[in-house]
Parts: C-alpha cells; structure tokens; sequence
C-alpha cells in the first residue's frame, strides 16, 4: 500500500530542532554567529544591574565619596551599555532572520514541489499539517532569533543565581520554585496545540466562506442567491467554533500559569524576609536580593516566554519542517532505470489496482491493458469511475497500491519522476491559470524552450489559441489576470485554451495525457484541435518516438476517432477495443454512443 | 494636528479594538498599564525597605508592599498574553467580518474585480495567513511588549521627580531622543513603493504556486519546481534587501545617540552620587531613585513598533475599502422601487444594450437587440468570447448595460427592486460554488424543506450522492470529496430548488459540461422538465443539448446574428447550421463526412 501511516507521526523535537538550525548554519554562517554572539554579550550588562546597585548601597553606607561617585557612574554606563548592545544584537538578529527566510521558505516551497507525488496535496490530514507549516514559515525565521534570545535569558539566569547564591547558598531555591513556571508552561502548549488541531476544520470553512466572499468569481452567484447573510452567519459560526474551545483553553491555562508564578512570588518573598529578619544581612546584601530576585523573575519570565513560543509555534512549525524533509525524502524511492527515449512496445497495466491513500475506496481495480506504442487510447467512463486516476498513475502522481505498470517492460516505478515527466506533455480539466505574461503561461509547458518565441506560436497554433492571443491587447506578451498591473482578464474557455497551449509545448513527448482539456470549449475549437492533435500522434507514429496519447473523454464524438477505447465501469474496465469492435460488441460503449448520436439525428 | 492623528492607522487600530471585544480591549489596556506602571512602584517599595533595613525598623509595611507588587507583577504578565492573544484573534474575526461584510454588500460587481483595488484588498482579506507579518493574535504580544515599555519608562520617570523636577524631562528626553535619532533606521518608510510592492507580490504568488495544490499536477507534469522557487527566492531577496538597504545603522546618528546617553545618564548619576554622598537623600532615595534612573531606559526599548504598524496598515484597509467599495460595486442605475413578484410574466427585451467592463477597452456587447418570450427556453451560442456570460450577467443585474435598457414585461429593469428581482432569478454558473458546507445547505443555501431538496437533486439526477448532512469536501468530519460531474449535478439541484421556491427565470451557463454522456442525454430532459413553467436561458457549446430550447441564439461580436428555432436554424444555413453539423458529423462514419465546412 502506499499509504504509509507510521508517517504520520511527527518527528521528535530536538531532532527538528537540530536540523532547522543546521539548515539556518547552512544559509548564513557568519551572520548566525554574529546574532548569537552579539545576542549572548548583551545578556551581560542586563544581569550587572543587581550588583552595582549593591556596590552603591554599600558605598552609601559607608559614606565612602570616591565609591559611590564611581558605583554611580558606573551604573549610568552600563544604562548605555546595555542599551547599545541590545539595539546592535538586535539588527544582527533582524538581518540574519531576514535572510533565514528567504532560504527557509525557499526550502519549503522546494521540498514541497518536487516530492513527486501529489499526495501531500490531497490528503486532509497532510493538508491540515501543511497549512500550518506553509503559513508559519514566518514562524520559523524567528526560531533563531528565539533560540539565542533563549540561550540569553539562560545566562542571565545564571549570573543572577549565582549573585543569589553568593549572598547565601541557600537562595538557589528561587531557581527550584521557578521550575513549576517551565514545567506548565511546555504542558499548556501542548495542550492549546490538541484543541486548535481540534478546531482546524472550523477555522478552514471560515476561511472557506470568507474567501467566497471576498473574491469576484463566487460573486456572481452569490448576489443571485442572494446568500449574503447566511455567508457572514456562517463564517461567524465556523469561527466561533474554532476560537471559542481554543479561548477557553489558553484562559485555564493561563490561569494555571499564573498561579505558578504567584508560588514563584512567594518563595521570592520568603527568601527576602530570610535574608533580612532571619539572616540579619546589611542593607547592601537584602538589596541585592531584591534586585537580582526581581530580575530572575523576568529572566525566567524570558526563558519561558520564548520556550513557549519556542515549543507552541516555532517547534512545531520545525516538526512539520522535518516530518516534511523525511516526506519528501520517503517519496523519491528507488529508481535505476533509464528514462526511454522512445517507445517501442507500449505501456501496460498490469493486475493495477488503486485507492486513494487515506481512504477506502477502491477507485480502480485489477486493470490489465496493453497501450500500444504510437496509438491514440481514449478512456470514457462515467463519473467517478477512475478515468482521472489513470491519467495520475500514468503521470506518476501516484504509485498503484497494487500491480505494476511498465513501460517497454521496465517497471515504471524504476524510472525517475522527475526524468519520466519531462517526456510527458498534457492537459487538465483543473487546469492552473498561471498568471504571467501569455508568452510566459504557454511557455511554461516546456522550461527549456519557454524563451523561444516560435516554440510557443507554434504551441498556441497547435492547441488553436491564436485567437484568444490575437484578441489580447498586446498579445503574447499580454500580462494575464486582472490582479497584476496591467493585467487582463481572460474568459474560462480562453484559460483553457492557453493550457492546452501548454500541454503542447514540448514537442516530442512520449505520452500525451488530454484529461477532457476541451471541456468549455466551442463546437469549432473542439473540432479544430482534435483533428490536429489526432493527427500529430499519427504522424508520430509514423515512425519517431512512438508517442502515446491518452485522451479522458465523455464526448463520444471526440473519443470515436481514437484507435483504442477503454471503457470503465465502477473501478473496473469492461471493455476495451477500437471504436468499430465495440460498436459490433453491442455492449456498454455501444449503448452510451448512441445515446449521443441521435442527439444529433 | 488632532485629524492628522486619527487618520493614522495605528490610530484606528486601537479605536477598533473595543469594537471587537470592549470587555477584554479595557482588560488588556488596563493590564498594560499596571505591567507599566508596577515596576516603578517596585523601585519605591524596594527603597524603603532597604532604607528599614539599614535604619532596623520593623519590615512589615514595606516588605507587604514588595511582596504584593511582585506577585501581582508575576500574576499579570501570563493573563496579559493570554488576553492579548483572544483579543487578537477577536480582532481577525471582526475585520474578517468587516471586510466580508463590505465585499458582499454591493449589489454590482466592479468592487471585486477592479485592478486599483487589488493591493487593499489582498492586504484586507490575507493579514491574519502570516504572510506580510505575524497573524493578530501573535501581533498583539508585539504590540503590548512595546506599549508597555513605555508605560514603564513614563512610571520610572514620574518616581525622579521625587529627586528633582529636571530629571524626569531629562532622561524622557535623552532615552527619547534614540527613537528620533534612529528613526531611519527602525521604520521603513518606502515600503510602499511600486518596486517593493511588486517584489512583494511577484514573491507571494510563486510561493502559493509552489505550495498550493491547485498547480500541484501541472507543476510536475512540466517540472515547474526550480524554476518556481528560484524565482520566488529572487523575489524575496530583492524585497528583503530593500528593506536592509532602507533601514540599515548609520554610523553618526548612532554616535550623536551614545554621546546624548552618556551624557543625560552621566549627569543624572552624577548628581545623586554628589547628594549621596553629601547625606542630602538617604540610602533609601538613593536606591529609588537609581533603579528609577535605570527603569526610564524602558523608554528607548518601548514604542508603537513594527507589528503596530503592520496591524494599523490591515485596519487602515479594511475600513478604508469600505466607501471605496461601496462606490465601485454600486450599480449605475441605482436600486429602484418596482414590484417583482411573477417577472418575468411577458417577455424579457434587450433593447439596443451595450456594454464594456471597465478593465476592458472594447465593448463586450454592441447594441444586442434580443427578446425572451416568458415561459420559453433560450439557447445562446456562439464563439468564446461573443459575449454569452456578458449577457446573463446583465441579465442577472450584476452590471448594468452602458448603453440601451433591460426590459421585463415592459418595465426598465433598473427600476425594478434589485433583491426582489434576484429572488425570482436563478443560475449556475460555469464556475459555481462548491460551498464546503452539507449537501443540504449546497442545495438550497437559503435554506429549503428537506422534501424539496430531495425532489430537486433528483431531478438533478443525483439521488444518493450522499446523505444531505455530509460535507461536501475532504479535511472536514464526515466529509466526502465529490468528482466535477458529481458537485455539477449539484449545482443543477441547486437551480432547480431555487425554481422550487418560486424562482422564474433560469439561467445555465454551460451546465452539463461535466456530465459523462448518459448523464448529459438524461439529465437535461429532466432539468427542461422541471423549469418547464419557467423561462430558462441556456449557454452551451453542445448542440445535442441546444437543440431541445425553443429557440436558439447565436450571439457574434456582441449581437444576436440568428434567432429561431433548430429547425428553423437548419433550415437558414448560417451559421448555427455550419457549427451543428461540425458536432453532429463526429458522429457519422468518416467517409460521409460533409465537405466544405471551413473553419473561420
């Protein structure tokens, strides 16, 4: 099966954690150091504070000029001090998150466009995980930042402690009664994390409905349904369903930690009327109590604070990180097989059967067929009765869950995606519209070539969008979608054009994959364009790489001039042939082709 | 001066807080102001106990003052963040609200599609997705960690006016002064340049494009994914070294920074040092006073910063699209007053209509006579791009027509009531809604009797797609993905439940296109048969399916150029004849494929 769930488990934390950092080292050596080095000097003046406070008590009270002008003044510089070097730690840390970012969204964006699989977008519990990891990645450039201002914190911990202790050893129970503040704070982010993954669903349909809403092309209908009302009640409903257990949570938990810090106070209080009743300290000893006392409260106030942050979101934004890399890794199995250059026998499925990982149902089953080399194959079928998937499968975009399909009789699952793609060209009914200037949209279907001016007239020509180009106000340098400056709005049926376009950029493929591209097209345009891709895969045939066309059609119309017709029924395929032998088999195809027909008798 | 302030964003960010939460915005700023205002009293507190301590006085009063400041300092600082963190998301939710509010409000179009509008927009609707900054429940940490130096740098300073009445004005000023000195450097002023607003966007576009599923196949069917994320890292960096170049440390106002600190501090120490050690204050004083010397630094780590200001941007656009949008999604021909009930009871007439979007320079229809007996079904053919979409959205009153006039039964349809109208017309679109929402409520989103949502999705042909609770999308409990024929079907119901509830007009922009072969030939009887007492406008590429209307429109650049029947169609040879027989000779064998059909 492919489904593998043991993936589903998050990665351990500190092995996250290790490799967002060696991924940050990775990016920006030299700027890393300086942040934390500058991050870590700055925690010392900070922590200083207690004591020049104490120098000046002892000073004063010893009447002593010279030491109090000096303890006076040296406070006053380490005001400065500490101001200077916070504000030069901070641009370092500022630039090298900056920086970060760049590389660590760069990172995401590859890891998740190149897993070969297109599983990761379809699953709903990898979506889930994945929207939060795509709209935290502002989260994890300020990991660092976090990290170092974690480990400052730490120090300053510890120079105020050992001023504590060198008062009296016994103080060091103040670090002891901070330790319930850390504890609960790591056990709240746990627990705000589970009811927010709870809730993630509440929060999608608000996003979902207020997106509809704000957007033009749901506009339309939604002004003639005239649900306007019901699209702000229910976003409102879907939100409170998310915010409202998820406020309640992080108010307990809140209030938890609160009461953590008032034991906190508490023991603070104690260890002062210890020094100054029990103790009889001078005045100079109960301040520094005092001071360092209040500031270890802030320092572990910091610490807690940023390891909260560190674990509610920048932890688990650099767990979905690693799941993600082990993903993506897992993905890009074994492959020692060359890329053919050309067909010679054909593609066959052999004993494939497939269900989508996650779910049960069986969306194709023990399909055997033989696609010969330089044939056009059409796939029909009704809805839901895997035409779709097929085409995946040939696209690699999933693995069969069992079965194999072979290319010349080399197990496809040996070739490289990545190889295996480039020499497969096609279109989608869900095309993407992707906007940039027409040159660049079309030109997209074959990168190498996407410069070439006549690569990508002679694409328009084939998928016959010269006309959607010519009406364009610049042509093909015409910026596309209405957003960008300039940009122009273009119909359904011209997008569609225009990836067809695409899909027939490249120009010798070895499978053609036409997932019913002419859906929202005219009578003209279909007619048009499937005479020409009909006869581009026979002149292929004629004798250059053996080009496989595989056309997902319900226009029987259309699917009639193909050599071969798959007709699925349910998972399973029922009959299999050329236009003419199903017709003489009387059968399904048969039946459904003349249903069709006489609409037109 | 005052104007100028409250048209500042960070202005109408804090006026809106209590509008999305009062309780918890007076809670939050009350906490704020306690967390800024304790420290300074803890200086006080710790002067006097120091000062009992040193004069062996009974500890009790000042050490019950340390104490309770300091708890209630410690208590505060967790409810606070907790606080900040609901009226964040409260915050979202209201401008989510707000913004949804005004997007659906106008009865046109224009406001959702207008080029100017886009940046607002975008800024409006994706703040809280953490793309341009931390989403509002992160921001509001931000924002108070920064008011609430402040608070504390102002407190520490009134505690020296105890001292002296120049050394509150003089450390306000000098820790002050590091905002102004460094100003360049802390804000970035030119962020709204078109050069960083197109990076910005160049960058979010290919960073969705590379994540998104919606390009997944195609991303990997053309090995798109170096070349999408090179470009998005491009794009970042350029964005992100504008940003450092604009806001990068100079070197002099920095040193004039050091040198006016040195100095105020100098002075100040100096000072108490002088009185300490003159016997003026006493230990006690001179502790206060000091630790409140030191506290006024807050001042320079305090402000209105980075995320107050992203926040006050979002705010800022959010209200600011409200007039903007209102303007341009209002119809031309205003909202009349004229009854709707039974229109269209005669005829709808085209009457001379022109029309061009604004985006567009030509015009998208060109004095398009055409009439729609009632009770009759029209079919609309032509090229893409004739203007068939164009015209139903007129139709739909979504536009109005920039020359010429829509009549029902006679009466301008401008000067029918707008929801009234639209209450008597129903469409599916060729890009319907797939509303991630039940069956029941995708079927009838304003709600129906569950009898009628039943008739009406059997009609569409899709009795038991699923039950009428389950969703209809995966990622949601219970929910269930459904395939493109699948949700057309249910957007057929859900025009044929519209009829149901008293719906007359019928428009199908291309409703069957996904709907395999048997689906197609069945389908479209049942649907003609349940709109049978409606007056039904059907867009279609499908001749099989066009045939069945009473009468066929060809619309060509933007007029109607034949009307008739099939037959009559036929029988004319034109053009609907040359496109019929296109479709209809696939179906015959090869060889008697007709000659001479020339394609334009």
């Amino acid at each position: 099966m492919a489904s593998s769930l043991p993936e589903v488990e998050l990665p351990s934390a500190v092995k996250s954690l290790w490799r967002s950092l060696r991924l940050g080292y990775r990016a920006e050596p030299m700027l890393l150091a300086l942040a934390a080095g500058t991050t870590l000097a700055a925690a010392v003046p900070d922590a200083l504070f207690a004591l020049g406070l104490k120098f000046l008590a002892q000073a004063v009270g010893d009447g002593d000029r010279g030491r109090i002008l000096f303890a006076a003044l040296g406070l006053g510089l380490l005001t400065t001090g500490a101001w200077l070097l916070k504000t030069v730690s901070e641009r370092a840390n500022r630039k090298f998150a900056d920086r970060s970012t760049v590389v660590i969204e760069s990172h995401v964006a590859k890891l998740q466009a190149t897993v070969a699989t297109i599983e990761h977008h379809e699953r709903p519990d990898y979506l889930d995980r994945l929207s939060r990891l795509r709209d935290q990645v502002f989260a994890l450039n300020h990991l660092y930042g976090s990290l170092f201002s974690t480990a400052g914190a730490v120090l300053r911990l510890v120079l105020t402690l050992g001023l504590l202790m060198s008062v009296h050893p016994a103080l060091i129970v103040l670090g002891v009664f901070a330790v319930p503040t850390v504890w609960v704070s790591s056990w709240r982010a746990g627990v705000e994390q589970v009811v927010y993954e709870r809730g993630a669903q509440h929060l999608r349909r608000a996003r979902h409905l207020f997106v509809l809403g704000t957007t033009a092309a749901p506009g339309k209908e939604i002004r003639v349904a005239g649900n306007q009302q019901r699209l702000l009640a229910g976003r409102a409903e879907a939100w409170d369903g998310y915010l409202r257990p998820l406020a309640r949570a992080r108010w307990v938990t809140a209030a938890l930690q609160s009461f953590t810090w008032a034991l906190f106070g508490a023991a603070y209080v104690g260890c002062v009327v210890y020094v100054a009743s029990t103790l009889h300290r001078p005045a100079g000893d109960v301040l520094l109590v005092l001071a360092a006392g209040s500031r270890l409260s802030s320092y572990i106030g910091q610490t807690v604070s940023e390891a909260n942050f560190l674990r509610g979101i920048w932890l688990d934004a650099s767990q979905r990180l690693a799941w993600l890399e082990d993903y993506a890794a897992s993905r890009s199995a074994s492959a020692d097989a060359a890329v053919p250059s050309r067909l010679v026998d054909g593609i066959r499925f052999e004993g494939v059967s497939f269900s989508y990982p996650g779910t049960d149902r069986v969306v194709l089953e023990d399909v055997n067929l033989a696609l010969p080399a330089g044939s056009v194959v059409a796939v029909v079928g009704e809805n839901g009765a895997g035409k779709t998937t097929l085409v995946k499968l040939l696209c690699r975009f999933y693995d069969p869950s069992s079965g194999r399909i072979t290319v010349d009789g080399v197990d496809l699952a040996r070739i490289p995606p990545i190889g295996w793609r480039l020499r497969l060209a096609g279109a989608f009914q869900d095309f993407f519209r992707f906007e940039y200037q027409v040159r660049r949209s079309v030109g997209l279907g074959d990168l190498d070539r996407a410069d070439d001016v006549g690569a990508v007239e002679m694409a328009v020509d084939r998928a016959g969008a010269a006309d959607v180009v010519g009406k364009l106000p610049a042509g093909l340098e015409t910026q596309l979608g209405p957003t960008w400056h300039d940009g122009v709005e273009v119909s359904f049926g011209q997008w569609q054009k225009l990836a067809l376009a695409r899909g027939f950029m490249r120009d010798d493929p070895l499978v053609l994959v036409l997932d019913e591209p002419t859906a929202a097209l005219d009578a003209e345009t279909e007619h048009a364009l499937f005479e020409r891709y009909a006869a581009a895969a026979r002149a292929a045939d004629g004798g250059a790489n053996g080009r496989l066309t595989v056309l997902v059609s319900h226009r029987f119309s259309t699917v009639r001039m193909a050599d071969l017709i798959v007709v699925l029924d349910g998972s399973r395929v029922v009959e299999f042939g050329s236009h003419e032998d199903l017709m003489a088999l009387g059968g399904q195809y048969a039946e459904l082709y003349g249903i069709q027909a006489s609409s037109y008798r | 001066m005052f104007e100028r302030l409250r048209r500042r964003g960070e202005w109408k960010f804090f006026a809106v807080l209590p509008r999305a939460n009062r309780g918890l915005a007076y809670g939050w700023w009350a906490m704020l102001i306690l967390r800024g205002a304790l420290p300074a009293a803890f200086a006080v507190a710790m002067g006097a106990l120091v000062a009992a301590v040193k004069a062996g006085h009974p500890l009790g009063t000042p050490l019950t003052a340390v104490g309770v400041i300091f708890v209630v300092l410690q208590v505060l600082s967790p409810l606070h963040a907790q606080a900040g963190m609901n009226l964040g998301d409260d915050l979202a939710a209201w401008l989510n609200d707000h913004l949804l509010r005004t997007t659906v409000g106008p009865a046109g179009m224009g406001h959702l599609e207008r080029a100017d509008l886009t940046d607002e927009l975008t800024l409006a609707r994706d703040f809280d997705l953490g793309i341009a900054g931390p989403p509002m429940a992160i921001s509001m940490g931000f924002i108070a960690s920064g008011l609430v130096e402040v608070v504390a740098g102002i407190a520490a300073g009134l505690v020296l006016f105890g001292y002296r009445w120049w050394a509150p004005p003089l450390v306000w000023a000098a820790w002050g002064s590091t905002h102004w000195l460094l100003r360049e450097s802390s804000i970035w002023r030119d962020r709204n340049t078109d050069e960083v607003k197109d990076a910005q966007r160049h960058a979010d576009y290919t960073y969705r494009l590379a994540v998104d599923p919606p390009a997944a196949k195609e991303l990997r069917l053309f090995g798109l994914s170096d070349w999408t994320v090179d470009r998005f890292a491009t794009n970042r960096r350029r964005l992100v070294d504008l940003r450092w170049q604009a806001t990068r440390l100079r070197q002099k106002p920095l040193r004039w920074t050091v040198a006016i600190l040195v100095a105020a501090n100098g002075l100040v120490f100096w000072s108490l040092a002088a009185d300490a050690a003159a016997g003026r204050i006493g230990l006690g004083s001179v502790v206060t006073f000091a630790s409140s010397a030191i506290g006024a630094s807050a001042l320079a780590f305090g402000g209105l910063n980075w995320a107050l200001t992203i926040a006050g941007q979002v705010v800022d656009a959010v209200l600011g699209l409200d007039a903007k949008m209102a303007e341009a999604g209002a119809l031309a021909g205003g909202n009349g007053e004229g009854a709707a009930a039974g229109m269209p009871a005669v005829e709808v007439r085209f009457d001379h209509v022109g029309f061009a979007y604004d985006t567009s320079t030509s015009a998208v229809l060109d004095g398009l006579d055409l009439t729609i007996p009632a009770g009759s079904s029209l079919a609309i053919v032509g090229v893409n791009g004739a203007g068939k979409t164009t015209l139903v959205k007129l139709l739909c009153r979504l536009y109005d027509p920039t020359s010429g006039a829509i009549e029902v039964d006679g009466v301008d349809l401008r000067t029918v009531d707008l929801p009234a109208w639209r209450q008597r017309v129903t469409a599916v679109f060729q890009d319907f809604v797939r509303y991630e929402l039940s069956l029941r409520e995708n079927i009838a989103p304003l709600g129906a009797p569950d009898d009628e949502i039943m008739a009406a999705l059997a009609d569409a042909g899709g009795e038991g797609l699923a039950q009428l609770d389950t969703v209809l999308a995966r990622g949601y409990d219970g929910g269930t993905e459904l395939s493109g024929g699948q949700w057309q079907r249910v957007a057929l119901a859900r025009a044929l439940c519209a009829v149901r509830m008293g719906a007359g007009l019928v428009i199908l922009d291309e409703p069957t296109a996904q709907l395999d072969v048997r689906g197609e030939a069945e389908i479209f009887e049942r649907v003609l048969a349940a709109t049978r007492s409606c007056t039904t406008v059907l867009i279609s590429h499908r001749f099989s399916t066009v045939r069945h209307a009473d009468r066929i429109a060809v619309l060509e650049a933007g007029r109607v150029v034949e009307l008739g029947t099939h037959d009559e169609l036929m029988a004319l040879g034109g053009r609907y004849h040359t496109m019929f027989e296109l479709q209809a000779s696939r179906f015959t064998e090869a060889e008697e494929e007709p000659d001479g059909i020339v394609l334009a």
